[in-house]
C-alpha cells in the first residue's frame, strides 16, 4: 500500500485518513443495522406464516381423520364396514337378522319372517296355494311401498289361477330338484321383470322393507325378491331454484330410476355409461355415476370412483353429503363440485367430459370437475344467440365482481381515500353523512347483516307473505334507517346494488360463497383501505389458483392460456365456432362435432 | 404442493418475464432517463436499450439451453469449479433477495405516501409478504396461474390509463428529434438499461420449460412487450409533462395520471386504478424473485424441501427492506442493483458461455 | 401438547385483536373538511387573529402572506329537512377562512387548532394569487408547498387576481361555490380567444423549471362577481410578477400561438357599422429564419370563419366584393393587434411568452443551445414579420 521512500508525514497522513475513513465506514455500517423493533417485526414476519401453515395442516389432517384428538381411535363399529364391500361377502352380515338362512321348509321360513321383520305393522303376508300342485306360497310385502297391481296381476294371478301345468307337477314336488324349481318359477311362471334370489333373512328383510315383494314357496330354498318399489313421486317440474326463461322445463326428481331415465331419454347416446354404487353404512342408498365413455377422461372416472369408495358415513341424506365427502379442499370457501337440478345442464357437462353423480332420494345431481367459470354460466347462454349470450355473461361477471367488492370499495373510499372520489360526489356524501354517528365500516356491517338476516328469513316465509315482506321489508327498513340517521342514503344504494347483483349468480352455492367473501373484503378494506382490497383480491386469486377440483385447476379456462377455451369463458362464441371440447377436462375425444 | 418439474410452456415464460420486468421501475423511469439524457430523445434511448437487452437476453438463454433441466445454480458448477460456482451462486441469491426487498420498500413508500399515510410501514409490508408467501409456497404452477390472471388486467388498464392522458399530450414536447445529436441518447442508455432488469429470471425458468428450444422466442416476446410498455409510458409522460416538468417530480408516471381528471366518468381520478395495478405488479415481481432466491438456495446447497427455505428467507428480506432510511437511499439501492445486474447478467453469462464452449461442457443446443 | 396448542390459539387471537384495532389511516369523510380553493394575498391579519394574538395566542411568524381557504361544504345550521339529504336552502355551500403567517404548511396546521375537522387538499381546484404578493415573492416560492404536497393534485388551476384574492373567492350567491365557478369559466377557452388555456400546476411547474417567462390568467372582481380578463406576465428567473396584458393583447396572442382556436374579430365597416367574424379554423405557422447569428421570425396566419353579425342598415345582399372588403378589414385589424402586442412584449416587458422559443428549439436546436441562456433579451431585438389572411366561408343562416 505504502510505497517505500515516502516521507513519514505523508505516511502518517495516509494512516490518519485510513483510520477516519475506516471509522466512518464502521459507523455507517452500524447505523444501517436496524433497530430492535424491526428485529421483532422480522421475527413476526417469519413466525406467523409458519404458524398459519402448521395450523392449516393440522386442521386438514384432523378433518381427514375425523376427529381432533389423535389418541382416541374411533372404534370400528359394525356399521363401519365399507358399504361397497358389504353385501358382497357372504357371511359378513351384520345387524339384527344376521346370518339366518332361509330353508326350503315353508313353515320355518314363514315363522322366521313373522318373528323378525314381520312384526312391523306395515308388513303384510298373503298366503296362497299354487294351483296345480297346491304348494303353499306366500307373498310378503310392505304396504305403501309396493305396487299392488304388480302383486295382484303378476304374482298371485299366474300362480293361483294358472299354476303349474300337469306335465311339470312332478318336478315341482320333488325337493331334490330344488334349483330346477327356482329356475322353473323364474323362467316359466312369473311374468315379472325384476327377480332376485336370496337365501339370507337379512337380505330378505332389507328387500321387503325397501319395497320389493318376497315370494316364499314350499320346497324352494330361500326366497325370491320380485319387483321394485313404486312410491308416489312428484312430476318432473322445473326446479324452483334454477328457473330459466328459455329451456326445457324438466327437473330431476327424488327417484334414482327416474333420473337415470331422464338422462337416457334426453341425452341418449350409446356410450352414456351408468355405474351403480350403494353408499351409506346404515341406510343404504343407491348412487349412480354417469359419464360418456368416448369423451370422459378415464383417469377422472377412476378418481371419482376411488373417492366414492372411500366415503364413510352412516347415511347420505342428500347429495350434499357426497359432495362434502369427496371434495378436494374442505377448508376452501369455494365449492369444488357443482350441484344442479336441471338435466340440460348435466347433459351439457357430460358432453364436455365431466362426470355426473346421481343419488337416490334427492333431485340434486353432482357434476365434477367444476371450474370457476361454470359457477357463473347458465344454460340460457347457450340457448340464446351469441351476442345476447355474450352480453349476459359479461353482465354476470361484472355483477359478481360488484357483489364481491362494492361494499369494500365504499368503505375504503369513504374512510381512507376521499381524494379518489369525484369532487361533486364528495360534497354530496359529506352532506348526507354529517349526522351519521357510525364510521363507515359499522354502517356497512349493520346494513349487510340486516340484508343477510332478511334473506335467511325470506326463505322460510310462507308463500303468500314472502314477496310482499321482502319488498316492504327492504324498502321500509332502508328508508327508516336513513331517516333515523343510522345510515346514509348513499350506502342504501350501494347495499341495494350489491344485493341485486348477488342474485344474478346462477348457482346458488356460489352466491353463498360470494356473500361470505364480501364480509372478508369489507374487513380488509376497513383495516388497510384500497391496499387492503387489492391484497384481498390477490389472496382470493392465489387461493383459486391453488385450488383444483379432481385434478383440474379451478381457474381454468382463464389460465393456462388456451385460446380455444376462451371461446366459452367470458364471451360465448358463435356455436359453429365452438368446435372443440374444453381442454381443461382432458377429453378423450376433443372434437365437438362428432 | 411440490415443485417437482412443473412444466411451463412458452406463453407462460413470456408472462413471467413481463410480470417481473414491470415493477417498481415504471414509476421512476421517466425521471432517471430524462435527467441523464437532457433532450426529449428519451424514447430513443429506451428503444435502443430494449434492443441491447434483447441481445443480452438471447446470450443468456443460449447458455441456459446448453444445460437442459438445470437451473443456473446447478450448471455453473459444471462450467467453473465448485468454489467459483458457490460464490457466483451466493451473489445471485443475494441479488434476488435484495431485489425483493427493494420492490417491497418502494411499494411501501408509495403506498404510504399516496394511499395510507398514517399506517405504519410494518403493517403494509407484513400483509404483503404473507400473501406473497402464500402464493409461492404453492409452487411454480400456482405462481404461473396467478400471473396469468394478473397480467391481462394490468396491461389493459395501464395502457388505457396512459393513453387517457392524451388530453395533456403535446407532440412539441418530444421534438426536436436528435436535436443535439446521438450523444445524449447514449448517455441515457445507462439508466434505462438499469430498469430492464428482469430477463435474468430465465436463468432459473428455462429449466422448467416444456420446450427449451422455444426459450429464444419467449425471451424476445417478453422483452418486446416490456419495451412497448416502457416506450408508451415514457412517450406519454415526457410528452405531457414536458422534460422540465419531470425534473422535480419524484414519481412522474403517477403525477401524470394525477394531472388530469375526466369529469363524468365514474372514476374521475384514475390514479386509484394505476396504484392498484402497480401494487399487483410489484407483488408479482416480489414473488418471483423470492421464489428464485429460494430455488437458488435449494439448488446450491442441495436441500430437499423448498418450502422451509421460503419461510426462512422472509425475515431476511424484511430486514433488508427496512434498511434504507430515506427515499434517496432507496433510489441509491436501486441504482446499485442495476449496476450489479449489468455485471452479473450481462457480462457473466457471456463469459460463462464462452468458457462452456471452450471447455466443451454442456450439450449442444438441446 | 395441549399447552402448545393453547399458546398458539391465544397468540392468534391476540394478534387478530391487534390488527382489528388498527385501521390507522381511517378517517371518516365527514370528519374532514375539503378545501376547494386557495387564495394567497399580501399578509394582513384578520380581526380574529389580532384579537387572539392580543390574548397571547400567537406564535413566532412574520405576516408575509394571508392564505384563504375555501372550504366546502360550509358551516351549516344542521337542520334535517323531511326529505333528508338534499342541501336545503339557508345553508352555506362554502365558507372562506383566512390566516396569516409566513409558511403555507404552518398556516394550514394552524387551522387544525381552530376547526374540528382537519383540512385535506385532495379536491383543491383553483389557486388564486394576488398580483401584489406575486410582485414580492416568486411563484416558485409561494407554490413550493403546493407542489410538494402529496395530496394536492397537479391538475389544480392557477389564476392571478388583480386585487385581493380573497375577494375573488367570495361570491354574492351562496349556492355558487367560487372555486367551481372559476374552473368552469376556464373551460370556456374554446369559445373565446380572449382567455388563455387553463394552466394547471403541472404545466406551471414545467414552465417554471424550464426557465422561460410565462403567462397566467388574470381575474378581476367587482361587486362579488368575477371576470376573466387579460393575463399576467411572470419573469423567467425570479418567477415574479412583471406586468399585465389586456384582453385585446390576449386576443392578439391567440394569433401567434397555434393551439388556440375559436374567438371572434370585430371591426367597423367603412360606414361605421359593427361587423363580426367568428373564427372557425385557424392555421398559424411560425417560421424561424436563422442566418448565422441573426434570428428572425415570420408569422403566417390564415383563418376561416363565418360572418356572424352585421349591423349594416339597410341590409343589402352580400356580394363577393363586400365580403372581400370585410376580409381585408378583419386582417388589418388583427395585424394591428399583433403589432401592439409585439411592441409590448419586445419593448415594454422584454419577455417572450408567445412561444417563439419553441419554434427555435425544435427547428434549430444548435442555435437554441447558444441563445437559451438569455433568450428574453435576444427576443427583444428580433425582427418579427407577420401576415394575416382571413376568409369568410359562410355568411351564416341569413344571407342578407
Amino acid at each position: 500500500m505504502i510505497k517505500r521512500g515516502h516521507n513519514t508525514w505523508e505516511y502518517l497522513q495516509l494512516r490518519h485518513a485510513e483510520k477516519c475513513w475506516g471509522g466512518n465506514m464502521w459507523s455507517t455500517i452500524v447505523s444501517y443495522v436496524p433497530e430492535s423493533p424491526i428485529w421483532i417485526q422480522a421475527f413476526l414476519v417469519f413466525i406467523i406464516p409458519i404458524g398459519i401453515t402448521l395450523t392449516m395442516r393440522w386442521i386438514n389432517a384432523a378433518i381427514k381423520r375425523g376427529s381432533f384428538s389423535r389418541t382416541k381411535q374411533p372404534s370400528i363399529s359394525s356399521k363401519d364396514i365399507s358399504p361397497a364391500a358389504a353385501g358382497q361377502g357372504q357371511g359378513t352380515e351384520t345387524g339384527q337378522y344376521a346370518n339366518i338362512k332361509l330353508t326350503d321348509k315353508y313353515n320355518t321360513n314363514l315363522t322366521s319372517v313373522k318373528e323378525s321383520f314381520g312384526l312391523n305393522a306395515d308388513v303384510h303376508i298373503r298366503e296362497f296355494n299354487i294351483r296345480g300342485t297346491n304348494t303353499r306360497a306366500a307373498v310378503v310385502y310392505t304396504e305403501g311401498l309396493v305396487d299392488q297391481d304388480l302383486i295382484d296381476d303378476h304374482l298371485i294371478t299366474p300362480l293361483m289361477l294358472e299354476g303349474v301345468p300337469l306335465l311339470k307337477q312332478e318336478g315341482f314336488l320333488h325337493p331334490d330338484n330344488a334349483h330346477l324349481l327356482s329356475a322353473y318359477l323364474q323362467d316359466q311362471l312369473l311374468p315379472v321383470s325384476l327377480v332376485e334370489e336370496t337365501k339370507s333373512l337379512q337380505e330378505l328383510a332389507v328387500g321387503v322393507l325397501f319395497g320389493k315383494n318376497a315370494l316364499l314357496v314350499d320346497g324352494l330354498p330361500g326366497a325370491l325378491l320380485i319387483g321394485a318399489h313404486k312410491i308416489k313421486t312428484r312430476g318432473m317440474n322445473e326446479p324452483l331454484s334454477e328457473g330459466l326463461l328459455r329451456g326445457p322445463r324438466i327437473g330431476f326428481t327424488e327417484q334414482l330410476s327416474d333420473n337415470t331415465g331422464i338422462l337416457r331419454r334426453y341425452g341418449s347416446d350409446q356410450s352414456l355409461f351408468i355405474k351403480k354404487y350403494e353408499v351409506g353404512s346404515r341406510i343404504k342408498k343407491d348412487m349412480a355415476i354417469a359419464y360418456i365413455q368416448d369423451i370422459a377422461d378415464p383417469d377422472l372416472v377412476a378418481e371419482v370412483c376411488k373417492r366414492i369408495e372411500e366415503m364413510d358415513m352412516d347415511s347420505m341424506l342428500e347429495s350434499g353429503y357426497v359432495e362434502q365427502l369427496i371434495e378436494d379442499n374442505t377448508l376452501s370457501p369455494f365449492q369444488q363440485v357443482l350441484n344442479t337440478e336441471r338435466p340440460d345442464r348435466v347433459i351439457g357437462a357430460l358432453l364436455e367430459g365431466r362426470v355426473a353423480i346421481l343419488l337416490d332420494g334427492t333431485p340434486f345431481v353432482l357434476v365434477v370437475p367444476v371450474t370457476f367459470s361454470m359457477l357463473l354460466q347458465s344454460p340460457e347462454d347457450y340457448y340464446e344467440r351469441w351476442i345476447p349470450g355474450t352480453f349476459l355473461r359479461v353482465l354476470r361477471f361484472m355483477s359478481a365482481m360488484l357483489a364481491l367488492l362494492a361494499p369494500a370499495l365504499y368503505v375504503s373510499f369513504i374512510s381512507f381515500h376521499p381524494g379518489l372520489i369525484p369532487t361533486k360526489l364528495v360534497l354530496t356524501i359529506i352532506e348526507t353523512r354529517t349526522g351519521v354517528p357510525f364510521p363507515s365500516i359499522i354502517e356497512v356491517l349493520i346494513m349487510e347483516l340486516s340484508i343477510e338476516i332478511l334473506r335467511e328469513a325470506g326463505i322460510r316465509l310462507p308463500k303468500p307473505i314472502g314477496p310482499a315482506m321482502g319488498i316492504v321489508g327492504g324498502l321500509i327498513i332502508g328508508q327508516a334507517a336513513v331517516q333515523a340517521g343510522i345510515i346514509s342514503q348513499f350506502l342504501v344504494i350501494v347495499v341495494a346494488v350489491t344485493a341485486i347483483s348477488s342474485f344474478t349468480i346462477p348457482v346458488y352455492s356460489a352466491g353463498l360463497t360470494l356473500r361470505i367473501l364480501r364480509f372478508a373484503a369489507m374487513f380488509s378494506a376497513a383495516i388497510l383501505g384500497l391496499f387492503g382490497v387489492v391484497m384481498f383480491f390477490l389472496l382470493v386469486c392465489t387461493h383459486l389458483a391453488r385450488l383444483s377440483s379432481f385434478g383440474v385447476p379451478y381457474v381454468a379456462p382463464a389460465v393456462p392460456y388456451h385460446l380455444s377455451d376462451w371461446k366459452d369463458f367470458v364471451i360465448r362464441a358463435p356455436l359453429n365456432m365452438m368446435r372443440r371440447r374444453p381442454e381443461m377436462t382432458n377429453p378423450v375425444d376433443a372434437d365437438r362435432k362428432k | 404442493m411440490n415443485d417437482s418439474r412443473v412444466k411451463i410452456n412458452t406463453t407462460q415464460a413470456v408472462v413471467i418475464i413481463v410480470n417481473y420486468m414491470l415493477g417498481a421501475g415504471i414509476l421512476t423511469l421517466p425521471r432517471t432517463t430524462s435527467s441523464a439524457v437532457g433532450t426529449p430523445d428519451v424514447w430513443i434511448s429506451i428503444l435502443l436499450s430494449g434492443l441491447i437487452v434483447t441481445g443480452i437476453g438471447l446470450i443468456l438463454v443460449t447458455l441456459c439451453r446448453r444445460f437442459p433441466e438445470k437451473t443456473v445454480f446447478q450448471f455453473t458448477r459444471e462450467i467453473t469449479g465448485r468454489w467459483i460456482a458457490y460464490i457466483l451462486g451466493c451473489v445471485t441469491i443475494l441479488y434476488f433477495m435484495i431485489i425483493s426487498a427493494f420492490e417491497i420498500r418502494v411499494m411501501a413508500d408509495v403506498t404510504g405516501m399516496y394511499l395510507l399515510e398514517r399506517t405504519p410501514t410494518w403493517a403494509i409490508v407484513m400483509v404483503f409478504m404473507w400473501i406473497g408467501i402464500y402464493m409461492i409456497s404453492g409452487g411454480l404452477g400456482v405462481i404461473i396461474r396467478v400471473f396469468e390472471i394478473i397480467l391481462p388486467i394490468t396491461l389493459i388498464i395501464f395502457v388505457m390509463e396512459i393513453l387517457l392522458s392524451n388530453q395533456l399530450f403535446e407532440i412539441s414536447n418530444l421534438r426536436p428529434v436528435l436535436g443535439e445529436g446521438i450523444m445524449p441518447v447514449l448517455k441515457g442508455l445507462k439508466p434505462s438499461l438499469l430498469s430492464y432488469t428482469g430477463y435474468e429470471v430465465m436463468l432459473v425458468i428455462t429449466a422448467y420449460m416444456q420446450d427449451p428450444k422455444k426459450s429464444n422466442k419467449a425471451m424476445t416476446w417478453g422483452l418486446t412487450i416490456s419495451t412497448m410498455v416502457y416506450l408508451i409510458t415514457v412517450v406519454m409522460v415526457v410528452g405531457s409533462l414536458s422534460l422540465d416538468g419531470i425534473k422535480t417530480r419524484t414519481w412522474p408516471t403517477l403525477d401524470l395520471v394525477r394531472s388530469f381528471e375526466i369529469q363524468g366518468l365514474i372514476f374521475e381520478r384514475f390514479e386509484s386504478l394505476l396504484l392498484v395495478i402497480w401494487i399487483m405488479q410489484i407483488f408479482s415481481t416480489f414473488a418471483i424473485t423470492h421464489y428464485c432466491a429460494s430455488v437458488g438456495i435449494r439448488d446450491l446447497f442441495r436441500a430437499k424441501k423448498i418450502r422451509w427455505i421460503m419461510y426462512a428467507l422472509l425475515p431476511f428480506i424484511y430486514l433488508t427492506a427496512m434498511m434504507p432510511k430515506t427515499v434517496f437511499e432507496t433510489f441509491a439501492l436501486g441504482d446499485m442493483l442495476g449496476n450489479v445486474s449489468v455485471v452479473l447478467f450481462a457480462i457473466l453469462p457471456l463469459v460463462l458461455l464462452l468458457i462452456s464452449i471452450i471447455r466443451k461442457k454442456g450439450g449442444k443446443r438441446a | 401438547m395441549i399447552s402448545f396448542r393453547m399458546c398458539l390459539r391465544v397468540t392468534c387471537a391476540v394478534f387478530i385483536l391487534c390488527i382489528i384495532s388498527g385501521c390507522w389511516s381511517s378517517r371518516e369523510i365527514e370528519d374532514l373538511s375539503l378545501y376547494v380553493g386557495l387564495g394567497i394575498d399580501v399578509g394582513k391579519e384578520t380581526d380574529f387573529e389580532k384579537k387572539i394574538s392580543a390574548q397571547g395566542g400567537h406564535y413566532p411568524k412574520q405576516n408575509n402572506v394571508t392564505a384563504t381557504v375555501q372550504i366546502a361544504p360550509g358551516n351549516s345550521s344542521s337542520q334535517k329537512s323531511q326529505q333528508s339529504g338534499s342541501p336545503s336552502s339557508g345553508k352555506e355551500s362554502y365558507s372562506n377562512e383566512q390566516l396569516t403567517g409566513d409558511s403555507m404548511l404552518q398556516i394550514f396546521r394552524q387551522f387544525a387548532l381552530r376547526r374540528d375537522r382537519p383540512l385535506i387538499g385532495h379536491h383543491l381546484k383553483v389557486i388564486v394569487i394576488s398580483k401584489d404578493i406575486a410582485k414580492k415573492y416568486g411563484l416558485i416560492q409561494l407554490l413550493d408547498f403546493v407542489l410538494r404536497d402529496n395530496d394536492i393534485r397537479p391538475n389544480c388551476l392557477v389564476l392571478i387576481s388583480h386585487q385581493r384574492a380573497v375577494d375573488v373567492l367570495t361570491s354574492d350567491d351562496p349556492s355558487r361555490i367560487p372555486a367551481f365557478y372559476l374552473t368552469g369559466i376556464t373551460n370556456n377557452a374554446y369559445i373565446s380567444n380572449k382567455i388563455l388555456e387553463p394552466v394547471s400546476l403541472a404545466k406551471l411547474d414545467a414552465q417554471m423549471q424550464s426557465g422561460s417567462s410565462f403567462l397566467l390568467q388574470n381575474v378581476l372582481n367587482a361587486n362579488g362577481e368575477d371576470k376573466f380578463s387579460g393575463g399576467s406576465i411572470f419573469a423567467a428567473n425570479t418567477t415574479k410578477f412583471l406586468g399585465e396584458l389586456s384582453q385585446t393583447d390576449l386576443e392578439a396572442l391567440s394569433w401567434l400561438m397555434p393551439k388556440k382556436q375559436g374567438g371572434v374579430i370585430k371591426t367597423y365597416s367603412k360606414e361605421g357599422f359593427t361587423v363580426l367574424y367568428e373564427i372557425k379554423k385557424k392555421k398559424i405557422k411560425i417560421i424561424p429564419k436563422v442566418n448565422g447569428d441573426d434570428i428572425s421570425f415570420h408569422v403566417k396566419a390564415e383563418s376561416e370563419g363565418w360572418l356572424m353579425e352585421d349591423w349594416r342598415a339597410p341590409e343589402e345582399e352580400e356580394k363577393g366584393a363586400y365580403l372581400k372588403e370585410m376580409e381585408n378589414d378583419f386582417a388589418e385589424l388583427v395585424e394591428q393587434q399583433i403589432k401592439q402586442l409585439l411592441y409590448k412584449l419586445q419593448h415594454t416587458y422584454k419577455v417572450d411568452v408567445a412561444g417563439f422559443r419553441d419554434s427555435i428549439r425544435i427547428k434549430y436546436p444548435k442555435t437554441w443551445k447558444k441563445v437559451k441562456g438569455n433568450w428574453d433579451e435576444i427576443f427583444a431585438t428580433i425582427p418579427i414579420t407577420y401576415e394575416v389572411k382571413t376568409s369568410i366561408t359562410n355568411p351564416g343562416s341569413s344571407t342578407e
